[in-house]
């Protein structure tokens, strides 16, 4: 279902009408040759992939825009006092608010950094926060957070930067937010929690799916783009290796691995992108790590239930923004709801990203459903249901020039510094199948900008 | 500071010689091509020899798709792409116009490929590219401590394309001051650059050892 | 009770490695029952190092040996002030009664319990756990069978084996238990027991001798969920991924004056 009527749209379309279709080839062209990539990984092999994108983007008035950055700035301050808690006092834990099993057998908690103080009290630097708006009531739903490596704030942006260029007739006639501030936001967040020297991206490398993204932010933000084997600790702190042999200290690093990845000594020795004792020097309060280590519990599918409890309880305030209705199989009362109505929930395993752990009860077999069943009853801790909510689609403009619906999520993203700054944008997913709800990126979808409009006047 | 790790000098450094390789061979390629029509129809093989390269042809359209896009390693689409890959690497550090065109004639490149014959005209549109790429280079790069970095490989592909194609070593000399010059930018006060040899396998490894000899890659 | 110290750990590689950062869970442990005076530590004799701790409280050195090397030591000694083993922290209980890497409760452990019936309070319960232990397992110092599971079945394995198999008991019957690593007299390498948790305080079993440690020396280097926390030696080098780690090391009671 699109959303209903609206003005926004309207005058979108309006202007779209003056132009002719020609530009719509100049767009592609420059979208090519800038080789805005998400690469794959399908079958062991390396695929590189433009990310396919659609011309109509999402638009969000300004009043709408207003509503989600209270409710995104209000969670995001409850989750970064979340984490400075759960590493340090556990006081959420003590008062009962989360069970404390529910926090320590999670394999995202890592006690051997419990303690461990963090520059500025930050650690949700950079966050993505997916969003659905609902077709049945219109509100905004929280999906999911994303607050270890969320990716994906490039691609809008190198589509509004260029689209400005090749449609300016929208930026004249409608009042669309500026968001070429981003990177700048980022190198500002990065110098206020630096230790003493340069930032640095640390990218896995070249075929990382999102490696466009990070050298494309470190050309923008002027900060050096690194893989690991360029970064060196020596006592306890970090440098970065330069080609006349001098050493440079590393003051901050917005790194685009997981904790796993990041240190082969503290982690896996398999790690061969990683700085080893990287971890050392970040116990010593000598390198600000974005987003800092650990982030795993706040965004672990279980937890997600809690966010709104988290919110009262650390800021005496009610959430602005809603979850998605969620069940929690380790209470018992979710449990057997999820138990009767599997055909109605979608089920998401605990562990698993990137959407390949996310099963619809109402697509199984029966016999797919009792082993599911069996599943929850077995270890009823790694499963949360949700009501699937009806969400809107946006329409796409096919190869043929036809308009035609798909599913699309929306993901938001903050910078914390010395305050919480949401960017006017996102990055809008649509789904590549028009029956699909799935709109991740490594699953295929797609993606459209997303236009704020300024306050009217 | 400057701030370029080893690992990104060498990308930069390949990314010239890539470039300039492109350049030399496709100019090489044209020139060739017009001899096999009907003035000398061995004198690709023979040069490609030189390369170590056995290569086998039945006309000049042949030839131009099997140097162009076929040939392992050697072939310009196999350069154009290693070219290509060396700047996806060091995106970050080149002008967006640079890494734009060096993007756009790969893309070219892989069009091309599908086409059923290889175009003359084509191949000869591609030399405008590559000047243009030089072009930005010397425009948006001039105080960049990048630009010398790519300018090394530039200068160190075209000496030892000269010795290893057309046994010049005289050639190559000429360009030593400008290698001497890039150098210093690379490391100031440097030892100089000297191509004593008028042996051709003693001067290629005096050629291909500058970069090792200005970068300290911290390996101890 | 004052005892002096004295280890070494020698780490070896069979082919010459290169640019190697380790860390080194060696340092004693710093708690209410356990403080350490005149503690000489080196690397190598002489090579700089740097210290840290970890979210255990666990204490280590860690730095970087750059030179191709076949062998890593570190020597560490001094003295230590021991007090009877009960005592307090300030680490949640429940951390350690939640299923960690290494330890998950299975059907092999059910059955093991079912064989007794288990007393009503949590000191019972533990000690009589560590007993039923010693008297069913056997200690071998090298396994090609490795794990809980392996362990069960053959009532044969290492160290460690005995102590997850108790964490792994007491969890279940809700007793937070934590694993320790370290040195006790008479043996010249290291030694890992439990801590559980009861009626407020961390009290020490130790399943392979089948006692609650009391006042006999038992000098902790570290704890944690379950051995994955403590590892000694972490690190990362180039070379051939093959290294041999031995530890020996002596505690003595100083003589009272």
């Amino acid at each position: 279902m699109i959303e209903s009527h609206s003005p926004l749209y309207d005058a979108f379309k309006s202007v779209l009408n003056t132009i002719d279709t020609q530009r719509v080839q100049e767009l592609l062209a420059y979208m090519n040759t800038e080789a805005i990539n998400f690469n794959l990984f399908k079958n062991n092999a390396f695929i590189e992939r433009k990310f396919p994108f659609d011309i109509i983007p999402r638009i969000v008035s300004h009043q709408e825009f207003t509503y989600l950055e209270k409710g995104i700035q209000q969670r995001i301050y409850a989750l970064n006092l979340f984490l400075e808690d759960i590493y340090g006092a556990q006081k959420i834990l003590k008062d009962g608010i989360i069970p404390s099993e529910f926090v320590f057998a999670s394999k995202a908690y890592l006690p051997a950094f419990a303690n461990t103080p963090v520059s500025k009290n930050i650690r949700v630097h950079i966050s993505g926060i997916d969003l659905v708006k609902n077709s049945v009531g219109d509100g905004w739903v929280v999906l999911e957070d994303n607050l270890r490596v969320p990716s994906g704030v490039s691609y809008p942006l190198s589509l509004r930067i260029l689209t400005r260029k090749v449609f300016p007739e929208f930026f004249e006639k409608l009042p669309i937010q500026s968001v070429h501030d981003y990177p700048k936001r980022l190198e500002a967040a990065m110098d206020y929690v630096n230790t003493g020297g340069i930032n640095v991206i640390l990218t896995p490398g070249r075929y990382n799916s999102a490696f466009y993204e990070h050298s494309y932010l470190a050309k923008q933000s002027g900060t050096v783009l690194a893989t690991g084997d360029d970064l060196f600790v020596e006592k306890d702190k970090v440098y970065l290796k330069t080609y006349l042999g001098k050493k440079a200290r590393v003051g901050a690093i917005y790194r685009r691995l997981d904790d796993d990845a990041l240190d082969p000594v503290e982690f896996n020795a398999d790690s061969l992108i990683g700085v080893p004792n990287i971890t050392q020097a970040y116990r010593a309060g000598n390198i600000a790590l974005m987003n800092s280590i650990g982030n795993g519990i706040a965004d672990d599918k279980g937890i997600y239930y809690f966010v709104p409890a988290m919110i009262r309880y650390y800021m005496n305030e009610e959430p602005i923004l809603q979850n998605a209705p969620t069940y929690l199989a380790f209470f018992e009362k979710d449990r057997n709801h999820i138990l009767q109505n599997l055909r109605t929930l979608v089920i998401k395993d605990v562990a698993e990203a990137g959407g390949y752990g996310v099963v619809f009860g109402s697509k199984l077999s029966k016999n797919e459903r009792e082993a599911l069943k069996d599943a929850i009853i077995k270890e009823p801790r790694r499963f949360i249901a949700q009501e699937v909510i009806e969400f809107y689609d946006i329409e796409c403009l096919t190869n043929e020039g036809t308009l035609s619906p798909r599913k699309a999520d929306l993901r938001m993203f903050s910078i914390f510094s010395d305050d919480i700054f949401i960017w006017p944008c996102g990055l809008t997913r649509y789904a590549m199948d028009p029956s699909s709800y799935i709109v991740n990126s490594s699953q295929g979808g797609g993606f459209k900008d997303t236009w704020v409009l300024k306050e009217s006047k | 500071m400057i701030l370029i790790s080893p690992q990104t000098a060498e990308s930069l450094y390949w990314m010239g010689r890539y470039i300039q390789r492109a350049e030399s061979m496709t100019r090489l390629i044209i020139a060739l091509f017009d001899k096999i029509i009907d003035e000398n129809f061995n004198e690709a093989k023979d040069l490609y020899e030189k390369l170590g390269i056995a290569l086998h042809y039945t006309s000049s359209q042949a030839f131009l798709r099997k140097s162009v896009f076929e040939l392992d390693f050697i072939s310009l689409l196999y350069v154009i792409n290693t070219a290509r890959e060396n700047a996806i690497l060091t995106r970050s550090h080149l002008p967006n116009r640079m890494f734009s065109r060096i993007n756009a004639l790969y893309l070219k490149y892989q069009a091309a490929k599908e086409e059923p014959t290889v175009s003359i005209y084509w191949l000869e549109s591609t030399l405008q590219e590559l000047d243009a790429i030089w072009g930005n280079l010397e425009l948006s790069l001039v105080e960049s401590k990048e630009a010398p970095l790519i300018e090394l490989g530039k200068v160190v592909e075209r000496m030892d394309l000269s010795i290893r194609l057309f046994d010049s070593i005289e050639a190559a000399v000429w360009d030593t001051e400008k290698l001497n010059v890039i150098a210093d930018k690379i490391r100031p006060g440097h030892k100089k650059i000297l191509l004593s040899s008028s042996q051709k396998a003693k001067a290629l490894a005096t050629i291909n050892s500058v970069f090792g000899a200005l970068i300290t890659s911290h390996e101890s | 009770m004052k005892v002096n110290f004295s280890y070494d750990f020698t780490l070896t590689f069979p082919e010459s490695v290169r640019d190697h950062r380790y860390c080194l869970r060696i340092v004693p442990y710093e708690n209410a029952i356990q403080t350490c005076s005149n503690l000489d530590i080196r690397v190598n004799t002489n090579a700089a190092f740097e210290q840290g701790t970890d979210g255990f409280a666990n204490r280590f050195v860690y730095g970087t040996i750059a030179k191709p090397h076949k062998s890593l030591s570190a020597h560490i000694e001094g003295e230590l002030e021991l007090l009877p083993y009960v005592y307090c922290d300030e680490e949640p209980p429940a951390l350690y009664n939640a299923p960690s890497p290494l330890v998950s409760f299975c059907a092999l452990m059910q059955a093991f319990l079912d064989e007794t019936t288990l007393p009503v309070s949590a000191f019972r319960k533990a000690f009589m756990l560590t007993q039923k232990i010693r008297d069913s397992f056997t200690l071998i110092e090298s396994t090609k069978a490795e794990g809980l599971e392996s362990f069960l079945l053959y009532k044969e394995g290492l160290r460690n084996d005995f102590s997850h198999l108790l964490i792994a008991l007491l969890r279940h019957v809700n007793i937070p238990a934590r694993l320790c690593h370290g040195f006790i007299e008479g043996e010249n390498k290291t030694h890992t027991w439990v801590e559980a948790w009861m009626d407020g305080d961390w009290r020490g079993f130790d399943p392979i001798k089948g006692i609650v440690i009391h006042d006999e020396p038992y000098v902790k280097l570290a704890h944690g969920r379950d051995f994955s926390d403590c590892a000694i030696y972490k690190g990362s080098y180039i070379g051939k991924r093959q290294h041999i780690l031995k530890i020996t090391g002596q505690i003595g009671r100083e003589e009272q004056q």
